[in-house]
């Protein structure tokens, strides 16, 4: 009992424990709080500054892009060829080679494709191939040059190879074969090229059997698929 | 008078000749069809047999031509024949992929 009556004495009364007035405590509890606040409002302002320059880092560069993109207006076209199907049918006057072309426009400027030109190349020689003997097609429709390649676009193609007589022959010759597609463009012209072995042994499937035939082959052009330009 | 006539019916052969040399090397093929089941098409029989059906769906034209390829298992009818603008007439069968 006489314990709780000194707390009581004690706590309303001028001093504490660490020796200090109720009075007192409250400065420093005052003082303690506006050094905090002001240590928060250093810390808000640190990393204010910090976040600034962050910003600045990414807005300057990316004005700078912007700038040379409105300055410097371009297209950035290629075209790709990954892959031939060969259909053999003995009743087809010529074996159908086909090839999904990828078109693809990664600039910031319109292009457009002015002519189109192909040459297979086989061990018994190159031939050129005439616009009739390939066509470009769309979904099943034909596609005829010119062709517009849109900017900032990805298309995908088919072409559909027919061989005269002359190409057949040197198209049935086993060894290596690169096909290269050429497509004019406005200010410049772009290629691809697709190579494929022929064994003995495809040549007698794909050009003399008496069934109808379909062959896949990967393109294993040295260097890469893209052609220059 | 005779020679007149000769020089012609030797230009006219020559023509017609030129003519067929000239549409056997521009007929080119589309990329084939591969039916898939329930596919249908009318054409000309390029080929048949135990396996496979090859249609062309497009046999007046001389230019390019469509290809469709059935597979087994498949049906055929025949269908009405064709007349071409060229005055041959075709004869065609439908035929469904199972």
């Amino acid at each position: 009992m006489s314990t709780q009556a000194q707390t009581l004495e004690e706590v309303p009364g001028s001093r504490g424990a660490e020796g200090l007035s109720v009075d007192e405590r409250l400065a420093k509890f005052s003082r303690d709080l506006e050094h905090l606040n002001a240590e928060s409002k250093s810390w808000v302002k640190t990393w204010g500054v910090y976040l600034g320059i962050l910003g600045a880092l990414i807005a300057v560069p990316k004005s700078a892009l912007d700038l040379v993109t409105q300055l410097w207006v371009r297209p950035d076209t290629s075209v790709t060829i990954k892959n031939v199907k060969i259909t053999h049918a003995p009743g087809l006057s010529s074996e159908i080679v086909e090839f999904p072309l990828v078109v693809m426009n990664l600039g910031n400027r319109d292009d457009a494709f002015l002519g189109r030109g192909a040459t297979l190349t086989a061990p018994g020689g190159s031939v050129e191939l005439s616009e009739d003997d390939f066509g470009l097609y769309d979904n099943g429709k034909k596609i005829e040059t010119p062709l517009l390649v849109p900017k900032d676009a990805v298309r995908a193609y088919v072409v559909s190879i027919t061989f005269s007589s002359k190409t057949r022959e040197l198209a049935a010759t086993p060894g290596q074969h690169t096909l290269e597609m050429r497509f004019p463009g406005v200010n410049q012209s772009y290629a691809a090229r697709l190579c494929f072995p022929l064994q003995q042994s495809d040549v007698d499937v794909l050009f003399k059997s008496d069934q109808l035939e379909t062959e896949y082959f990967l393109t294993q052009c040295p260097g890469g698929a893209r052609g220059g330009s | 008078m005779k020679q007149g006539t000769a020089s012609a019916f030797l230009s006219s052969v020559v023509g017609a000749l030129c003519f067929a040399v000239l549409g056997a090397y521009g007929q080119a093929y589309r990329p084939p069809i591969e039916a898939k089941p329930g596919y249908a098409a009318t054409g000309a029989v390029v080929q048949q047999d135990v396996r496979t059906l090859i249609l062309n769906t497009t046999p007046c034209d001389d230019q390019e031509k469509q290809i469709v390829i059935f597979r087994t298992p498949f049906g055929t009818k025949s269908a009405n024949p064709i007349v071409c603008p060229s005055g041959k007439t075709l004869q065609q069968v439908t035929a469904n992929q199972g």
